[in-house]
């Protein structure tokens, strides 16, 4: 019975430190794709744009708010954007313009098979940092020449010659992308150095992202247009076909979890999965501790009838094997959670990259899973719950048992 | 004196300046009207070969037919076969692809590549170069047996495919190479036209080499660019019934 | 002189169901058992012993008739008030012992002071134990287990057991049964020392002619009735 508990709380433990794992990587490399935690994007007569970035940052950095990082970014949204090289071109999901020095600290959980982000910060002009899948489609290395093709606003082509500065390990969705200097992306585009299209916001752990996204929107109401926090892509793209633009530009803020809506069904349907699983295994933990205890109760029939005849009340009975129950419970669940720890550690070394998608859930082809507290505490609660449950009947059946009957049995 | 002077120049500067301009203006318009059908309809079949670098060629078959005075045109993709059917019609400012499998006409750019060769939608327009571009420079050179003019341009909108061209004329207003640049002035493409054909009082290439700079590789040490040839032959210039140049020809070719 | 009653049985009958078939365990029981008694119930197997002594001891309900312990009719207490009774004023000593095995000599017999309320304190309970470990002679065994005693050792664990909470009536039913002769003899000559020395009254049951005879008040059963009543 404790071996089953063990097994099982090893499994939920370690589902949960996976499904966990699994959203946090994909959170993280969201936050780099989708400009931070909360993404503030300028519009003006529905092109992105924000005409003086640096106010707008000073102006957030100036609240009393659990932000980390504030910077400026020039994205370019536009699905045309391709890369040339050796007869070879791709298209790039979008090309984003950093300030490296700014953002360094959100990047370096990018990890890359060639180059680094060091290249960029030192050699930066003019450079590029790439994803394997398109470094392997052009056939490109680090510190190969690649051509950037756009088009500009107006709808002309325009390119410019970058250096391979890094090819980082990114082959999900968030793969499709290219990074540059923001002043080599505003160049490309013709714009003045200092503009940008978003500003990418960092919160502190565990922020309520949304709360969050409704305060800076209400603090910054004073001086800027600010649309309402929307809940996913769609509903912005709405929003913004209803802005009267005579009125002046406005500010869109998204959080991480609007951008990831339509990731979203897929992360719920995975933890749908993890919960599925976490119940299958309580149900089979409770039909164990269930068909046990009630042989344990029967084997047991003379000691209770001992007991009640010594003066142990019904309710006693009854809590004497809910007890034994709910610390075999917390005892197993702990050595269960020992256990997972180790099957962790033991994940964490193995590369799942062949998998289908595994690109999206890990970094490198590994899992990050992380045991969470909070959740291990919840598991245990459960587990506990579940085991007392399932001991209920027999338990009640013990408290049931005349003394006397007990007593004559052989048992 | 010195007044009379400084006059001539203040009159004769802007006025030469603005002759040099208008020069220019009519410098392109001749080089469109030898190539432009204004008074008749033409058609001609196109063999598009494209040659990928150091790769396979894919052929391309179409007949085209062109409406010059109204601005439209129409396609008609008779080869390879997994294309066959599939169309081009452009009337106006607006360019449809009509896809036979789906029986669906979906806008496309001028700027997009033909049938992923090196052309351009807008290579199959009528020429306009004098109203889509100014002339920022000129000079005299040779180009083969051609004694050419070659003008540097700048668009004037945003319709044309091409920022910035460079284009070598021959003393016949016949465009004999053109380079195409992108805004940032990086050489995107260059095509040879070392033949024309007359086809009534004007002219029509013979053929056409267009070299993509952007798709280039290495190969034995040389670099070669992916490489679109385009043939034309078959020249008409039969009138054309007004239907063709709708959707609904496209759909009934197809049934 | 007032003699004080523990135990009286008024017209006690007891039925038993097996299926179909109803089993007379006791068929209309008068008995009064004096404070002090050390009574023997005697009779062949199946004459209603246990039974008697069931229903004494609170563990089983009469079908008719009524039990009085300590001046209470026991079927005017619910479950939790017969539990006090059993717990507070009745000592069990059974044939098998029914030691929990897990429970050294010490934890064993200071069980019946954990159940059911007004704990005493720590030290109280520490002595007393104690006391009753030296009574019985298990002085160097205190924290051995079940398991590593002789069925006479064990016995008296049982009976130290049964007279922890000082309780008015013992219960003894067989106790000497699973025990060779002179093991028996010296349980039950223990048993008569208590009852001499704390007057607390015991009831046993016993097939052995020998030890009924160091009873003071016999009764026979023979098919759930008192065929005979002695007072020596």
């Amino acid at each position: 019975m404790a071996v089953a508990i063990v097994i099982g709380f090893t499994m939920i433990s370690f589902i949960h430190s996976a499904a966990f794992g699994v959203m946090e990587t994909v959170k993280i490399k969201a936050a780099r794709y989708f400009s931070g935690h909360i993404s503030l994007t300028g519009y003006v007569w529905e092109k992105s744009l924000i005409e003086d970035p640096e106010t707008l940052i000073s102006t957030l950095k100036n609240m009393d708010l659990p932000l980390r990082t504030i910077v400026p970014r020039t994205i370019y949204y536009k699905s045309d954007a391709s890369l040339f090289f050796g007869g070879e071109s791709i298209r790039q999901r979008r090309l984003v313009g950093i300030d490296f020095e700014a953002e360094k600290d959100e990047l370096s959980g990018l990890s890359f098979i060639d180059g680094s982000l060091e290249n960029m910060l030192i050699n930066g002009e003019n450079g590029i940092l790439i994803s394997k899948p398109a470094a392997d489609m052009l056939g490109a290395r680090v510190g190969d020449d690649i051509t950037l093709f756009i088009t500009l606003s107006s709808g002309q082509y325009n390119t410019k010659t970058l250096y391979v500065e890094g090819i980082f390990n990114e082959t999900s969705l968030f793969g499709y992308v290219a990074y540059m200097r923001q002043a080599d992306l505003n160049d490309l585009l013709l714009w003045e150095p200092y503009l940008a299209t978003d500003i990418a916001i960092y919160a502190e752990d565990g922020e309520n992202l949304e709360a969050l996204s409704r305060k800076i929107s209400m603090l910054l109401a004073d001086d800027y247009r600010v649309l309402p926090t929307m809940l996913s892509k769609s509903e912005l793209y709405e929003e913004l076909s209803m802005v009267d633009w005579t009125k002046g530009s406005v500010l869109a803020p998204l959080t991480l979890n609007a951008h990831l809506d339509q990731l979203n069904d897929i992360l719920d349907a995975f933890l749908i999965v993890t919960w599925f699983v976490l119940i299958l295994f309580i149900l089979i933990v409770m039909v164990g501790i269930l068909n046990t205890y009630r042989v344990l109760v029967y084997e047991r029939t003379k000691e209770i009838g001992t007991l009640r005849a010594l003066g142990m009340s019904r309710m006693s009975v009854r809590l004497m094997f809910l007890y034994e129950a709910l610390l075999l419970s917390i005892i197993s669940s702990l050595a269960g959670f020992s256990l997972s720890l180790i099957l962790v550690e033991v994940i964490k070394i193995i590369d799942i990259s062949a998998l289908p998608g595994a690109g999206l859930f890990t970094e490198n082809g590994f899992l990050k899973p992380y045991l969470n507290l909070k959740m291990a505490c919840v598991n245990m609660a459960l587990m506990a719950g579940s085991v007392v449950l399932a001991a209920f009947e027999p338990a009640n059946k013990a408290a049931r048992i005349m003394p006397a009957e007990a007593l004559r049995t052989g048992k | 004196m010195k007044h009379f002077c400084i006059f001539i120049i203040l009159v004769i500067l802007p006025v030469s300046f603005i002759s040099a301009q208008s020069s220019d203006i009519e410098f392109l318009k001749e080089v469109d009207r030898m190539v432009t059908f204004n008074t008749t309809d033409i058609a001609a079949e196109y063999k598009i070969v494209k040659r990928d670098p150091g790769g396979a060629n894919s052929t391309t078959v179409a007949t085209m037919f062109r409406r010059d005075r109204a601005n439209q045109f129409v396609i008609l993709i008779l080869e390879p076969v997994v294309d066959k059917g599939k169309g081009y019609l452009k009337i106006g400012d607006n360019l449809w692809l009509y896809d036979p499998i789906d029986r669906s006409f979906t806008f496309t750019s001028a700027k997009e590549r033909f049938q992923n060769s090196s052309a351009r939608n807008s290579d199959f327009n009528q020429s306009n170069l004098s109203n889509d571009y100014k002339v920022t420079g000129s000079q005299k050179a040779k180009l083969g047996v051609f004694n050419c003019t070659i003008l540097e341009l700048e668009a004037l909108n945003d319709r044309v495919s091409f920022p910035k061209r460079k284009i070598w004329v021959s003393e016949d207003y016949l465009i004999r190479k053109i380079e195409d640049y992108s805004m940032s002035g990086q050489l995107m493409r260059t095509t040879a036209i070392p033949n024309y054909q007359t086809v009534g009082d004007r002219w029509l290439p013979v053929n056409m080499v267009i070299l993509d700079h952007l798709r280039s590789k290495r190969i034995n040490n040389k670099i070669e660019y992916e490489r679109t040839t385009i043939t034309i032959s078959k020249p008409s210039l039969s009138e054309l019934p007004d239907t063709l140049f709708s959707k609904e020809y496209l759909e009934r070719v197809n049934r | 002189m007032i003699i004080e009653q523990v135990a009286e049985l008024k017209k006690v009958t007891k039925i038993y169901h097996l299926g179909k078939t109803k089993v007379h365990a006791l068929n209309g029981i008068d008995l009064r058992i004096r404070k002090g008694d050390f009574a023997a119930l005697s009779g062949p197997s199946g004459s209603g012993k246990s039974t008697l002594l069931n229903l004494i001891g609170c563990i089983d309900l009469p079908s008719n008739g009524s039990v009085i312990i300590n001046n209470k009719d026991i079927s005017e207490l619910n479950e939790n008030g017969l539990t006090r009774l059993r717990n507070r004023k009745i000592g069990f000593i059974f044939q098998s012992f029914n030691l929990l095995s897990v429970l050294n000599v010490y934890e064993n017999i200071e069980v019946p002071l954990l159940l059911n309320g007004r704990i005493p304190g720590k030290k109280e309970r520490h002595e007393y134990v104690d006391y009753l470990i030296e009574q019985v002679g298990l002085c160097d065994w205190r924290r051995h287990r079940p398991a590593e005693l002789s069925g006479g050792q064990r016995q008296r664990v049982a009976i130290a057991r049964a007279l922890v909470t000082k309780p008015s009536i013992v219960l003894a039913d067989e106790p000497t049964a699973n025990l060779d002769s002179k093991t028996g003899t010296s349980i039950i000559e223990l048993m008569k020392r208590i009852n001499k020395e704390f007057t607390t009254t015991f009831i046993f049951s016993t097939h052995d002619q020998s030890i009924v005879e160091i009873a003071d008040h016999v009764i026979k059963l023979h098919d759930g009735k008192v065929v005979g009543e002695q007072r020596g």
